[in-house]
């Protein structure tokens, strides 16, 4: 009996532990390991701005007869941060996106997109594929082509296919906003300006909504209905500027919420419809409008808006971020040097200047008269400003739609360039193809003889190694004015108009 | 009080019980053999019960049995043995000694370890922590009954169609959720050693442990003296629901000194079953100690635990199937890290703990009573989003049928069918959306000027919870009060207390969650009370174990009183039953909800019902072998609570139409009980009135639950079953089963139409063209043809050719009403949106083996008779995957368009081949 008992209990336990070997070996971690926090950068090879994907389309982006659809078959990529997202409901299904040369809406069948692409993420839109349309002018990227109905519209990207377009990245990038005044955004939605600034994140200051427009609901959220509120602004402009209307959508968590009385500053997202000139306000936080009201115009001219911080740099590093396309300067940098140019002979364009700074040379073309005499020396910020190629000559705002503010520069005292005594021959070698190291940069050439006796257009200079072309514009001081007889040097700066040519200040560079 | 006509039955019941008289003392033998081969049955268990003694004991190596000391009187004697039906027989004890001479014992039909193999499935079609499913309880006797336990409930076949009929009593105790109407067999999933022990009835049959179902009851008795004296271990691989199973059951029988102590603990787990993302993780124990006083009196505890965890599968649409190539597609599942987890998680966790009195008051009478208490929790998982794309891979809107353009379609549809991460759910964006949701939460808690600011969550996982305490009271009453009549009586009473509620689980990698209803916010923008969940806690910030959402309790009492008188003569038995039991009901709320302030909060109005069931049958013996039967009952029912609250989650409001169902059931046919043949043919009818419905689903554009209060549901269940077993001899046997019946509504159905989100009725009172319509759930035919063969050495061999047909899909009432047609006329588009779909007919192979061993014969030194056991069970050998066990309509419908593709049906297939193979190492 206890034998059979003993063995019975053996069994027992030898089971119990056979049991508890099973059931533990086959125990797994309940905690499910965790993704890491911060996400990650895919690091895809960006090959394209926005502003040059506007540009490349732009004939077509604002024929504003007939609706463009234009399937992008190129294989290239943007990186951009997102600066409008869905989360107040006043944006839906349309993400905006900014990469610091220009701003686009992207059309997305994706509400509540914010949780993956709320502003301040980074993304990588893959355009292969996306087809660019307008609505009412403003440029939208989408999937495809909506033939559906009898009208064809652009269809916004399917949510199960974002993931073939839009690629995340990392998050809580800062958002540039950019200080602007009702003229900078165009006369109207259809102006070349307002084409330049739609779908960027703006800012404009002393504003207030009309009369009419203050204290009442941003929109009708009853009927789900959008509204338009019209601003005025403390200062004046010209009437062909039409003034802006924030819109606002029935959606947005805000709609039944008044607009304010005072008067203040409001950020948005600028969209034009036609003519309209609009803004899109992302929620609440974008309307600072706690002072009183003005009476319209009453500020004067609109001011402008002073340069970002920069660091100094040389004009060769400047120069060296051309691509061969418009290039925006990449960075927050300011660049000084010599004034070599001179304004008082109108030599070159009044609203341009020329500076050294040793080795090498720019113009920079300012979006107003200037007041730098030669031999100032001046500082000029080149933060957001675009490097322009003029007929071969490259220019600091050279761009028509992009002059380097005139406040963006400033005198921080004089100095003197000793000219580069050079042949022709040097000339040339220094000035071909790409390589224009010398360019925007002051020269003298000795023993020359010259081929008119009167400085013009068609003036040439010969020494033994070559002729070179002294080029005179006609708005100079000095044009027809005589070539001294027996001149053998000239000072001139090396400029370039689909060759090069020189320049010369006044008619005392030619001894 | 409820409580006073049962009690006052009860002590009517005590106050007539005769007193016990001295008796003389015999002993009782036999010899025990296999039916099919002659061989002698060893070690199997004999018990022996009359009303005032009960003994056991177990056969020698030549099959017989003594057992010494028994007083003269009637008994019932049962056979118990691994392998073989358990048989009982009545033999009348008067005189020395009693000899049954030879007994022959059958081999069981089906490996009893058989479960049913889709048992996780049943989840949205209602919301339900419950994933067990009834089919093991039933008896293995009937050839019948056997093909529809463990072979039709592979394609989810159910009995007659019927839902909920068969009542299952648990040492005495209805084992009944009392909210939903379902049967409570979670309690004691992966415990199967210890159920063994049970007596069945089927269809209107009277037994004598309770009123039973309309489909007849089973009752289990789990009490330590009625296990078997034993150790056995068993171990289980499978590739269904769970791949392992370890099983230990210890029993002692009845000991010296009248104790019996029995016990089991059993685990059961998957890291992945059948279906992907399914894991499974059980734990189930048992324990029930006994002691017998005297000859009349014994008082055992028993005490079931079960505490399981399983990634639960979804019905997909074919669209979804078809992508993803599989018909296995489980969309609850996603890769977290490149590991898969679940977001469906179903927990179940409610021990029970049984009292039991037994009381033999003589040799003719005995009563028995049963106090119960069961407490526990059961949980699904699930994710939950605010102001967010929902994250739910086959979501509509993901598919590539929504995506407009052709081309794109093409890449949707490419990256379904090639990219699996793609497929399922995206863990990880979820995370990173959550960790990067930086926001101010102002006035939190309630706090006027507290803000809280940090990552709120967008994505959650949520855990829907029911929480459940039960009290169970029975007492039963046998009374043998003449050869021909004996009397069966009893009182139950049942209290039920259930709190539902939602809690958060994991933040996924948020800081916190706020208990705000996000579609309230859009729909009354203006007011910032209405999208409180809950008033007194507003702007409630939520963390890890926090209540929110909603938060209510059911309160159910039932009491009632039952007596079933039977009797027996020459040529005729009869039987006549009624019971009589009040229900009441009422809903409390536990937050004071935003949109519903005025009734979402505190005790609701009580529903009082009280209803009766009267039955009866006669059975006509022709001789000893062919018997003639006819039953019949009518019965009245109160509505469900979850039937009669329209949107508990929110508010207090009822159906306007309550109503009682009423039951009328008729069944009939003939039963052949031969030695080599066994046959019973049955006819039923069942016609069921004025019953009601509450069905909610979760509709995706208004962001919350729509319910559909169906009322005035009227349906039909009729049909024939067949069964038959014959012995061919040199141990082949044949048998077949069939079922045909047709389940149908007959009457048009009303319906209620709310939403959890507003007050507004979104339709008053819609009717439904429902008449004829068929009842879903399984197929309504099924069809087996099995052989049998069974060797001298303890091999058996079994193989079943099944078809299953008439499987229908149930249908969206929306779609059938005048908003849903209109404003087509008589033609196509009328037609595809009102007709009802349905499933092929589909054909499967199921073969199983087994052999036992006595180990005793090969290893002499053992004391013990010990046995070692196989059982292998592969079902559906021709891997056939295209078997819809259950389908169904989407309740969302695209009333705009009409178009049926939209929310396409969903199903669930049934699994393709799959094993289940069992050893077991038993020490008697």
């Amino acid at each position: 009996m206890i034998l059979r008992n003993y063995i019975r209990f053996n069994a027992w336990s030898i089971i119990m532990v056979l049991f508890l070997a099973f059931s533990l070996s086959s125990c797994r971690d309940d905690n499910f390991d965790e993704p890491p926090i911060n996400g990650n950068d895919p690091s895809l090879t960006v090959n394209m701005t926005i502003d040059s994907l506007k540009n490349i389309y732009k004939t077509p982006l604002t024929d504003y007869t007939n609706i463009p659809y234009i399937q992008i078959t190129n294989d290239w990529t943007i990186k951009a941060v997102v600066i409008g997202d869905d989360k107040s409901g006043n944006l839906y299904k349309t993400m905006i996106v900014d990469d610091g040369t220009a701003g686009i809406t992207i059309k997305i069948d994706n509400s509540n997109f914010n949780t993956d692409f709320p502003v301040g993420r980074e993304v990588y839109v893959k355009l292969k594929g996306l087809v660019l349309s307008y609505y009412g002018g403003l440029v939208q990227l989408g999937g495809y082509k909506d033939t559906i109905s009898a009208t064809p519209s652009l269809g916004s990207i399917p949510s199960s296919l974002i993931r073939n377009y839009i690629v995340g990245g990392t998050w809580g990038h800062p958002v540039v906003t950019h200080t602007v005044t009702f003229a900078d955004l165009g006369n109207d939605g259809k102006t070349a300006n307002a084409f330049k600034w739609q779908s960027r994140l703006v800012t404009i200051n002393k504003v207030q909504f009309q009369a009419a427009d203050a204290e009442m609901p941003w929109a009708n959220a009853a009927a789900l209905a959008s509204v338009n509120r019209y601003l005025e602004c403390c200062y004046s402009f010209s009437s062909s500027v039409k003034s802006v209307i924030v819109r606002s959508s029935g959606y947005a968590n805000f709609a039944s919420q008044n607009t304010p009385l005072g008067s203040g500053t409001i950020t948005g997202i600028y969209s034009v419809y036609n003519t309209d000139k609009q803004l899109v306000i992302r929620d609440l936080e974008d309307v600072q409008m706690d002072t009183v009201r003005f009476t319209s115009g009453a500020c004067g001219s609109a001011p402008v808006p002073p340069p970002p911080a920069a660091n100094p740099t040389s004009i060769a590093n400047i120069r060296g971020q051309f691509t061969g396309t418009s290039t925006v300067v990449s960075g927050n940098w300011a660049i000084s040097g010599v004034v070599i140019s001179d304004a008082t002979t109108n030599h070159t364009d009044y609203k341009n200047v020329i500076i050294q700074d040793g080795s090498a040379g720019i113009l920079v073309r300012f979006d107003a008269g200037h007041p730098y005499l030669i031999g100032d020396s001046i500082t000029v910020n080149c933060t957001g400003q675009t490097l322009y190629e003029y007929n071969g000559l490259l220019e600091l705002g050279g761009s028509t739609s992009a002059p380097v503010p005139l406040n963006y520069s400033a005198k921080v005292g004089t100095g003197t360039i000793s000219p580069r005594l050079v042949t022709v021959s040097d000339l040339t070698a220094n000035m071909s193809g790409t390589t224009d190291t010398w360019e925007s940069t002051l020269i003298k050439i000795v023993n020359a003889s010259f081929s008119s006796a009167t400085f013009g257009t068609t003036t040439n200079v010969t020494d033994a190694t070559g002729t070179v072309l002294l080029y005179t514009r006609a708005a100079a001081s000095f044009t027809g004015a005589a070539i001294p007889a027996g001149a053998t040097s000239v000072t001139a700066i090396v400029s370039d108009f689909n060759g090069v040519q020189l320049s010369a200040r006044s008619a005392n560079d030619v001894q | 009080m409820k409580l006073n006509l049962p009690l006052r039955g009860l002590l009517i019941l005590l106050l007539f019980i005769p007193l016990l008289s001295t008796a003389q003392t015999s002993i009782l033998k036999g010899v025990l053999k296999d039916a099919e081969t002659q061989a002698p049955v060893a070690g199997a268990t004999v018990t022996i019960k009359s009303n005032d003694f009960s003994a056991t004991a177990q056969t020698t190596d030549i099959g017989s049995f003594e057992i010494k000391n028994l007083p003269y009187g009637k008994y019932t004697i049962n056979f118990l043995s691994e392998g073989f039906e358990s048989m009982s027989l009545e033999a009348e004890v008067k005189q020395p000694t009693t000899d049954l001479a030879i007994l022959s014992l059958p081999h069981i039909n089906a490996d009893p370890d058989q479960i049913p193999t889709v048992s996780m499935n049943d989840s949205e079609v209602k919301e339900s922590a419950s994933s067990s499913v009834s089919g093991v309880l039933t008896s293995s006797r009937d050839p019948f009954e056997a093909a529809s336990a463990f072979i039709f409930s592979t394609a989810r076949f159910r009995a007659r169609g019927y839902q909920n009929e068969d009542m299952t009593y648990m040492n005495g105790l209805p084992m009944e959720d009392l909210v939903s109407g379902r049967g409570l067999f979670g309690t004691w999933g992966g415990l199967n050693d210890v159920i063994r022990s049970r007596e069945s009835t089927y269809g209107l049959n009277a037994a004598t442990y309770g009123y039973g179902g309309l489909n007849g009851s089973s009752s289990i008795d789990a009490r330590a003296s009625r296990q078997r004296k034993q150790l056995s271990v068993g171990y289980a691989i499978s590739n269904r629901t769970y791949d392992n199973r370890l099983m230990a059951t210890y029993g002692t029988g009845m000991m010296q000194g009248g104790w019996s102590f029995s016990a089991s603990v059993s685990r059961r787990w998957a890291d992945e079953g059948y279906i992907a993302g399914t894991f499974y993780n059980g734990w189930s124990w048992y324990t029930s100690i006994e002691k017998r006083f005297n000859t009349k009196h014994s008082i055992s505890l028993t005490q079931f635990g079960a505490n399981t965890e399983n990634g639960r599968a979804s019905a997909a649409v074919q669209e979804v199937y078809d992508l993803a190539g599989t018909h296995y597609y489980n969309p609850n599942w996603g890769f977290q890290n490149g590991e898969k987890r679940t977001a469906s998680i179903g927990h179940q966790q409610s021990p029970l703990t049984i009292l039991n009195h037994e009381w033999k008051i003589n040799s003719k009478s005995e009563l028995e009573s049963s106090i119960g208490y069961q407490f526990g929790s059961n949980s699904v998982t699930g994710l939950d989003w605010f102001n967010a794309p929902d994250p739910r891979p086959d979501f509509y809107r993901r598919l590539p049928s929504y995506v407009e353009d052709p081309t794109m379609a093409a890449m949707a549809t490419s990256l379904w069918q090639n990219d699996e991460a793609y497929r399922q759910i995206n863990w990880d964006r979820m995370y990173d959306v959550n960790r990067n949701s930086y926001e101010t939460i102002a006035d939190a808690n309630g706090i006027i000027g507290n803000n809280v600011y940090g990552r709120r969550s967008r994505y959650i996982v949520e855990a829907r919870v029911q929480d459940t305490k039960r009290v169970s009271f029975a007492s039963t009453y046998n009374n043998t009060l003449s050869d021909h009549v004996i009397m069966t009586a009893g009182v139950n009473y049942q209290f039920q207390e259930t709190d539902y509620y939602k809690r958060v689980n994991d933040l996924l990698g948020g800081d916190f969650y706020v208990d705000l209803n996000q579609f309230a916010e859009q729909a009354y923008p203006d007011s910032i009370e209405t999208s409180q969940n809950d008033l007194n806690n507003p702007n409630h910030i939520l963390q890890v174990g926090d209540k929110f959402g909603y938060n209510y309790r059911a309160t159910i009492k039932r009491s009632g009183v039952w007596i079933q008188p039977q009797f027996k003569f020459n040529r005729i038995d009869a039987f006549v039953g009624v019971q009589y039991y009040n229900t009441s009901y009422f809903r409390t709320g536990l937050v004071k909800n935003g949109i519903f302030a005025s009734n979402s909060e505190g005790k609701s109005k009580e529903q009082n019902f009280s209803n009766y069931g009267i039955k009866g049958g006669l059975t006509y013996k022709l001789n000893g072998r062919n018997y003639l039967f006819a039953n019949a009952s009518y019965e009245n029912r109160p509505p469900l609570f979850e039937d009669v609250y329209i949107s508990p989650r929110t508010r207090d409001l009822t159906n306007p139409n309550i109503s009682d169902e009423k039951i009328m059931s008729f069944e009939g046919g003939y039963l052949l009980r031969a030695p080599k043949t066994k046959i019973r043919a049955t006819a039923y009818y069942t016609q069921y009135n004025d019953a009601m419905n509450t069905m909610s689903f979760y509709h995706e554009d208004y962001r919350t639950f729509v319910n559909y209060s169906l009322s005035n549901i009227d349906k039909r269940h009729v049909g024939i079953e067949f069964g038959a077993e014959q012995n061919l001899g040199k141990g082949l046997s044949g048998s077949a089963a069939v079922a045909i019946g047709q389940y149908y509504y007959t009457d048009r159905m009303n319906a209620i139409i709310t939403q959890d989100n507003t007050n507004e009725v979104l339709e008053g009172n819609e009717t439904i063209y429902s008449k004829n319509f068929f009842v879903a759930g399984g197929p309504q035919s099924a069809y087996t043809v099995g052989l049998r063969y069974q060797t001298k050495t303890f091999w058996r061999f079994n193989v079943n050719a099944n078809y299953f047909d008439k499987i229908y899909l149930d249908f969206n009432p929306a779609r059938r009403t005048v908003n849903g047609v209109s404003p087509y006329g008589e033609g196509a588009i009328r037609e595809a949106i009102v007709d009802q779909l349905h499933a092929q007919g589909q054909f499967t192979l199921d073969a199983s083996f087994g052999k036992s061993w006595k180990l005793n014969s090969y290893f002499k030194a053992m004391k013990n008779q010990t046995f070692f056991l196989i059982n292998v069970g592969v079902n559906n050998i021709l891997n056939n995957q295209d078997l819809v066990t259950n389908g169904f309509e989407q309740l969302r419908f695209d009333f705009a368009e009409k178009d049926i593709n939209k929310f396409a049906p969903k199903s669930y297939y049934g699994f393709g081949a799959n094993y289940f193979i069992n050893f077991t190492l038993r020490f008697n």
